[in-house]
């Protein structure tokens, strides 16, 4: 009979075996009468021979293996209806759990994608990322994580012998222009601006990732001048295609050119930086031109270890290779470049990995509080069910069964609280997500999935087991005179409950305070610039119809007298980058020579951030002037190149002398540029970082380089929806434009 | 005139039940009845260890019962052998004559063949 069955036919098992117990009876009555007894006594003695008939039965009940499952579904309709009596008791409980595993739960899912889950690529362990990294005052390179250049890329790829593949990708298309068109613009239909990451051909091969349709580049298609093709992000294909299948082998039209797409990828495909893209298309670098090591863009390289080989073998292997390029690196930089070899998850994770520990730990102490309040709460209900408990005992269930009973109950509480744990989980999940700043590794991609489920179906069951051990642990001594040993047993389990809490508590306060503080920190730290009242508006222009510098001037020169002749703009700018954000143009402060003073820096001194803006940028963003003046209308034209410097760049440059009317040259030729004042300090990397010394620079029409990216800002007396009118209304102006 | 009975040696209960119940269909009653017969008084089976026993044997499914008219009038379980519980039986009752054949080998011997 299945168990199932068992259970289900539970009275009728009862029943047959009463009438087994009672014919046995009634035989044993039978033989004694045969002998001669009269029928009272024959039974009389039949039963006495019999002994209790109770604690056979409960033996005989013990003997079906499905005993445990008929108890555990009585004690749970038991401990539900006892929950029932105590509705508030019940439902602080279950509240309280709620929160805890809510919490832990929600944690739980951000964390696990940062610190546990495989990266959807085949072999993830055996994935690594290579690179330099140079420190110190020599890192005025834009990368903060390991690269290399594309020199030294195309040597290494050639000659090492510690991986079984090294591969590279070159950054997606960049709004500074470089080597990269500026942008990748589906110029079909309404065109749209997409964004491109550069690969080498065998970049999906060393990553284990096989397109979903289509194939994968060939070597030759990844060689300057070779018909462009592309593959299509998931993504990309679902939103700009329909996820039609057909669009494998249709040639589109980027920037204006003819490109064919050769496939799409797999769903889960991500670039090992994580960032964003639409569009995968071969790098086609210039190879020829690239001899030099220290040539050629800023690459990202990653490798596939051999099968069995470690990193640190890997590491001793390339450090042939890495000496020739320490050799040939500048003297003054040499100290300052280490060769970095890592797992790709350590590069993706970073510094994030404590922060990810601690925050794990944080919750699940205060899952852990929780439970001691719930195990509190179920102590002094235990109280007043003392007496119950002591009749029952005294009715025969045994101790064993009691300790059972109780768990039962807190088993039931531990689901509820999962349940509601769940929602509460899903809740925090997405306010975490809608109030995080950008660049929290993974947080968008964090949902609750079967793992996660079952985690905190894990996690409430080990707390059904915390805080269901207390009580079960006052049973022990139930079944004795009902309130005797009460006392005691509660007063010894419930205090060690109460201190451990109070020192949970007392760490995870701490830990908020220190946390606390530093954001108020961060909020006091003075940024130098005021962006209240200010409304921001970003142009991007195509290439297609604005291929050349002459093209885009006259547009931002258009853009900004539309922005003059706007009356409800007290102040307005243009620049080429965004204060406080992270993408901006920078040089390395070595690059810079005041003239008429000794050449002053060995090392590369850090960097120095460059902006170009018009003259209203200071007044926008009031941004004081220490010293000299602004720009004027007037810098926009001489011969002589006008620069405004922040204060720390004057005071690196030139001491405790007046920096106003020096000159400076960079990289030591061209025409020098003389400083008419000196801005204050404004931030210009985030606020967890170190602020960089930076110039300012006038927009000169015509100017060679002019990217063709710009952001607009206007002051107004406040933002409102009419006060950003004047700088909608400039949509029309823009051909591929987003509005920020 | 209580005469003392033995204690069965653990484990041993199931082998006496799966040998009488390999006679043929039997009830719990019964059982007891000829464990006593067949041991001339000596073992008598208290029901507190048969029907606990029976059950357990029953789920182990070394036995099968079936409801029977006990011919008292009224329907008994009557409890036989499964294939498995005879092959259970032999294993242990081959085990039971090595383990006897030792004891008595020890028992037997002479005191100054022990010394």
């Amino acid at each position: 009979m299945s168990w199932r069955r068992r259970l289900s036919n539970k009275r009728g098992l009862e029943r047959q075996l009463d009438a087994e117990l009672q014919l046995h009876i009634e035989l044993q009555t039978r033989d004694h009468m045969k002998a001669g007894m009269p029928e009272e006594e024959a039974r009389r003695r039949a039963l006495l021979d019999f002994g209790g008939l109770e604690p056979i039965r409960e033996e005989c009940r013990d003997a079906r293996a499905t005993r445990w499952a008929e108890d555990l579904i009585q004690d749970l309709r038991y401990g539900l209806r006892s929950l029932f009596k105590t509705p508030v008791f019940a439902a602080t409980a279950i509240a309280t759990l709620a929160l805890g595993i809510g919490a832990t739960t929600a944690v739980f899912s951000i964390v696990d994608l940062i610190l546990f889950r495989d990266l959807p690529y085949a072999g993830d362990d055996r994935l690594v990322s290579v690179g330099i990294e140079v420190s110190g005052p020599g890192a005025f390179l834009g990368s903060r994580q390991e690269f290399l250049f594309g020199g030294m890329y195309l040597q290494w790829r050639e000659r090492q012998k510690a991986f079984e593949s090294l591969t590279s990708w070159s950054g997606t298309s960049d709004p500074f222009g470089g080597d990269f068109p500026a942008g990748c613009d589906l110029t079909e239909g309404r065109p749209v601006r997409l964004t491109c990451a550069f690969v080498a051909s065998n970049f999906l091969p060393t990553l284990g990732v096989a397109p979903l349709l289509g194939r994968n580049f060939t070597p030759a298609e990844d060689l300057a001048g070779a018909p462009r093709v592309a593959l299509l992000a998931y993504r990309a294909w679902q939103a700009r295609f329909g996820g039609d299948p057909g669009v494998v082998d249709r040639t589109i039209s980027l920037n204006g050119q003819p490109v064919r797409v050769i496939g799409v990828l797999p769903k889960s495909f991500e670039l090992p930086t994580l960032d964003e893209f639409d569009l995968l298309v071969p790098q086609a670098f210039p190879e020829a031109q690239w001899q030099r090591l220290d040539s050629g863009l800023q690459v990202w390289a990653f490798a596939r270890l051999r099968p069995g080989g470690s990193l640190a073998q890997a590491r001793a292997q390339m450090q042939t290779l890495f000496k020739e390029v320490v050799d040939a690196a500048p003297p003054n930089f040499r100290n300052d470049i280490r060769l970095v070899v890592r797992s790709l998850r350590e590069r993706q994770v970073g510094d994030v990995r404590y922060a990810s520990w601690l925050l794990l730990g944080s919750v699940l102490l205060v899952l852990l509080t929780a439970c001691a309040n719930v195990a509190n709460l179920l102590l002094a209900r235990g109280v007043s069910r003392q007496r119950e408990l002591a009749v029952r005992a005294a009715l025969g269930a045994g101790r064993p069964r009691l300790i059972r009973q109780s768990f039962a109950e807190s088993l039931l509480l531990g689901l509820a609280g999962c349940t509601a744990g769940l929602g509460i989980a899903a809740a925090l999940l997405r306010v975490f997500q809608s109030i995080a700043p950008q660049g929290i590794t993974r947080l968008t991609q964090a949902h609750i999935d079967l793992r996660v489920l079952v985690f905190t179906l894990a996690a409430s069951f080990a707390a059904t087991l915390l805080f269901g051990g207390a009580p079960a642990m006052r049973v022990r001594n139930a079944g004795l005179p009902a309130g005797s040993r009460v006392i005691g047993g509660r007063g010894l389990v419930s205090h060690s409950l109460i201190a451990g809490q109070i020192a949970v508590s007392i760490l995870l306060l701490f830990g908020a305070g220190l946390l606390l503080r530093t954001l108020w920190n961060l909020q006091g730290l003075p940024l130098g610039v005021d962006a209240s009242n200010l409304t921001t508006f970003t142009v991007i222009l195509g290439d297609e119809k604005y291929p050349n510098p002459v093209l885009r001037n006259a547009f931002f020169d258009r853009l900004e007298r539309r922005l003059a002749e706007t009356p409800e703009l007290t102040d307005f700018a243009i620049s080429d980058s965004v204060p406080l954000a992270t993408v901006s143009r920078s040089n390395p402060l070595s690059s810079l020579q005041p003239e008429g003073r000794p050449k002053m820096m060995d090392s590369a001194g850090g960097k120095v951030v460059f902006r170009v803006i018009t003259p209203g940028y200071f007044s926008t963003f009031r941004i004081p002037i220490l010293a000299g003046r602004a720009f004027e209308e007037q810098d926009r034209r001489g011969a002589e190149v006008a620069i405004v410097i922040s204060q720390t760049l004057a005071r690196r440059l030139f001491g405790p002398d007046d920096p106003l009317g020096q000159r400076i040259r960079f990289g030591g030729q061209g025409a020098a540029y003389r400083v008419i004042g000196v801005a204050d300090d404004a931030r210009n990397a985030p606020v967890f970082e170190d602020n960089s010394p930076e110039y300012y620079l006038v927009r000169r029409p015509p100017a060679p380089g002019a990217i063709p990216q710009f952001h607009a800002y206007g002051r107004s007396a406040s933002v409102t929806a009419r006060s950003a009118m004047p700088l909608r209304s400039l949509t029309e102006l823009v051909h591929a434009a987003r509005v920020n | 005139m209580e005469v003392a009975q033995p204690d069965l040696p653990q484990g041993t209960l199931d082998m006496l039940i799966l040998k009488v119940v390999s006679a043929g269909p039997i009830h719990g009653y019964a059982i007891a009845q000829r464990i006593q017969q067949i041991s001339r008084d000596v073992l008598a089976v208290r029901q507190g260890s048969l029907y606990p026993a029976l059950h357990r044997l029953e789920n182990r499914k070394l036995l099968q019962a079936e409801w029977k008219p006990s011919g008292t009038g009224r329907d008994a379980k009557f409890y036989k052998l499964t294939r498995k519980g005879r092959s259970e039986l032999e294993a242990e009752a081959k085990n039971w004559i090595h383990l006897r054949d030792a004891i008595e080998l020890i028992m037997s011997s002479r005191a100054e063949e022990s010394a």
